[in-house]
């Protein structure tokens, strides 16, 4: 059980930096944040956070696995929430923005963090396999 | 603490980071689109100072309303009278300051060209004078010196 939701937080907390790393290297809100970041950091956080839950998870696989989707889906969330936030505070239209950056920014971001993650958790894994800790 | 609890303590606090920059981030960006969007520019003088050898004198009045201090870099506008390009201009501010809530008149002379002296004629003959000026300016914004351009858009009556 503890383990279940020491797992749940690191999933989250990944997710939730990694919003912010989603929201900091685009192209809409870049310029905007405190430590706007390149898109060469999405990757590089993406890996350190499967690392992080490939070693942090102690036996159970399926968290491990499903954990990486969530925390895509966490980060793509966490941007979309800015989004909607920024376009329900301005007044602007809802579906002209969520159809731009939904497909423009949104996707291929989920996609480089679900597979950047994977290689991290898969990394990680390894290690513990060869070391016998798993 | 166990090294575990520290791991997960220090990815909490990242996450409290992040989420409070995210915060920052969207009140950022709703400052600086409403900044250009509140950005006025409105065309106050349009004349034709010598007849003979034609020149417009304008005058474009530029305000930006709102807190955040912004530059303007530059400008182009073409001219249009009653429909037919007459003349164009580009204006280099180097990055003319304007601070929250502060106004300038910026005036351009610009000479036409013979060929276009046509439609000044046209026009005095009794088609009459229907200005209308179209372009764009761009705005720098202290967010990174991020740009915004915007669109000239004015119409002006009368000779």
């Amino acid at each position: 059980m503890i383990r279940r939701a020491r797992s749940s937080l690191i999933i989250l907390f990944c997710g939730v930096i990694l919003s912010n790393v989603v929201v900091a290297s685009s192209d809409t809100f870049g310029p905007y944040a405190p430590l706007q970041m390149s898109s060469t950091w999405l990757p590089l956080v993406s890996l350190g956070s499967g690392l992080l839950l490939g070693f942090g998870v102690r036996d159970e696989a399926a968290v491990i696995l499903y954990g990486v989707v969530l925390m895509a889906l966490i980060a793509v969330a966490g941007f979309g929430g800015t989004l909607l936030a920024v376009t329900w505070m301005s007044g602007s239209r809802l579906i002209d923005i969520i159809f731009l950056y939904a497909l423009q920014q949104a996707f291929p971001r989920a996609i480089s963090i679900s597979i950047f993650g994977y290689a991290g958790t898969f990394a990680a894994t390894m290690v513990r396999l060869m070391s016998g800790s798993l | 603490m166990k090294p575990f609890d520290r791991v997960v303590a220090v990815l909490g606090g990242l996450a409290v980071l992040s989420a409070l920059a995210m915060v920052v981030t969207a009140g950022g960006y709703l400052q600086g689109t409403r900044t250009a969007g509140n950005f006025v520019t409105e065309l106050t003088e349009l004349a034709l100072v010598d007849e003979t050898v034609p020149e417009l004198s304008l005058a474009i009045r530029i305000e930006n309303d709102s807190p955040l201090p912004v530059e303007l870099e530059m400008m182009h506008f073409s001219i249009y009278l009653n429909g037919n390009f007459v003349a164009s201009n580009y204006a280099d501010f180097e990055k003319m300051s304007l601070d929250g809530f502060e106004e300038e008149t910026v005036a351009f002379n610009i000479r036409l060209q013979p060929f276009y002296t046509r439609y000044i004629r046209e026009a005095q003959e009794g088609a009459g004078f229907s200005w209308s000026i179209r372009g764009r300016a761009k705005l720098i914004l202290p967010f990174r010196e991020n740009e915004v351009w915007l669109n000239i858009s004015h119409r002006w009556v009368g000779s």
